[in-house]
């Protein structure tokens, strides 16, 4: 079930990393400064009502959900991309984009906490 | 690296994938990242050639349909292997990238080493 799913799983990134060390804080790093103006892109996008664009910066932030195991998010995200695209609203969307943010919301909190001080 | 490594081109929009490809790339190639087709083509108009592009598709100013399509109807470039890696799961965005002259296809999530397998193929062919 994706409720119950880890928040995020970094199994991807460390089998990429290959034994390279600073592979996944570089990785972190990166997600930790761009994808959190992505999240707030798409929230403001769906609350102007511009589900194209909406949907354009789901499907950038596919493949950083799917890299980082945010298994939460796979469908949700995907689901969001979707309507984006066909620019269609139904009761379930608002669900989604908030579902979206939260859990994104406490990714980076918990990501932000593996990052050297 | 090899003392001569050949010289990748990663046009992303989306700074986390330019930095995984870069991760994953930099060890074998010289690699080069760019954030849309535009800036590509400014890059190599301005002297730039590489052997291999990975492209994305959706990208601001110019999107890597018609980055493709610049690059094959140019004298200069139109031989450049080129991948096109894109969440774009439709087989008719595939079939138009390979008609516009793309060389190869992969989709997000990609595996890896398929990627650098088939980066290596290309380049292998292009000798």
């Amino acid at each position: 079930m994706e409720q119950h799913s880890p928040l995020f799983d970094l199994n991807q990134l460390n089998e990429l990393a290959a034994g390279n060390p600073e592979f996944v804080g570089v990785m972190v790093d990166t997600f930790l400064t761009h994808t959190p103006s992505q999240v707030e892109q798409l929230v403001l996008s769906f609350e102007q009502g511009d589900l194209k664009r909406m949907g354009e910066v789901a499907h950038k932030l596919k493949p950083s959900i799917d890299l980082f195991g945010i298994e939460r998010l796979q469908t949700t995200v995907r689901s969001i991309e979707q309507k984006g695209k066909a620019e269609h609203k139904d009761e379930k969307l608002s669900l989604e984009v908030e579902q979206l943010n939260s859990v994104m919301g406490e990714v980076f909190s918990e990501l932000k906490k593996l990052l050297p001080k | 690296m090899s003392l001569n490594p050949k010289h990748v081109l990663i046009i992303d929009d989306e700074p986390v994938m330019r930095k995984l490809l870069e991760q994953i790339l930099k060890s074998k190639y010289h690699v080069t990242t760019l954030e849309n087709g535009q800036e590509a083509l400014n890059w190599m108009y301005s002297g730039n050639i590489p052997d291999l592009v990975v492209a994305d598709l959706k990208m601001p100013v110019i999107d890597g349909f018609e980055y493709i399509q610049r690059v094959r109807e140019s004298g200069f470039f139109s031989d450049v292997p080129l991948i096109v890696l894109s969440g774009e799961e439709s087989s008719s965005e595939r079939i138009k990238c390979l008609k516009l002259g793309a060389n190869d296809y992969l989709i997000k999530p990609f595996n890896p080493e398929e990627l650098a397998l088939r980066i290596e193929n290309l380049l292998r062919l292009k000798l």
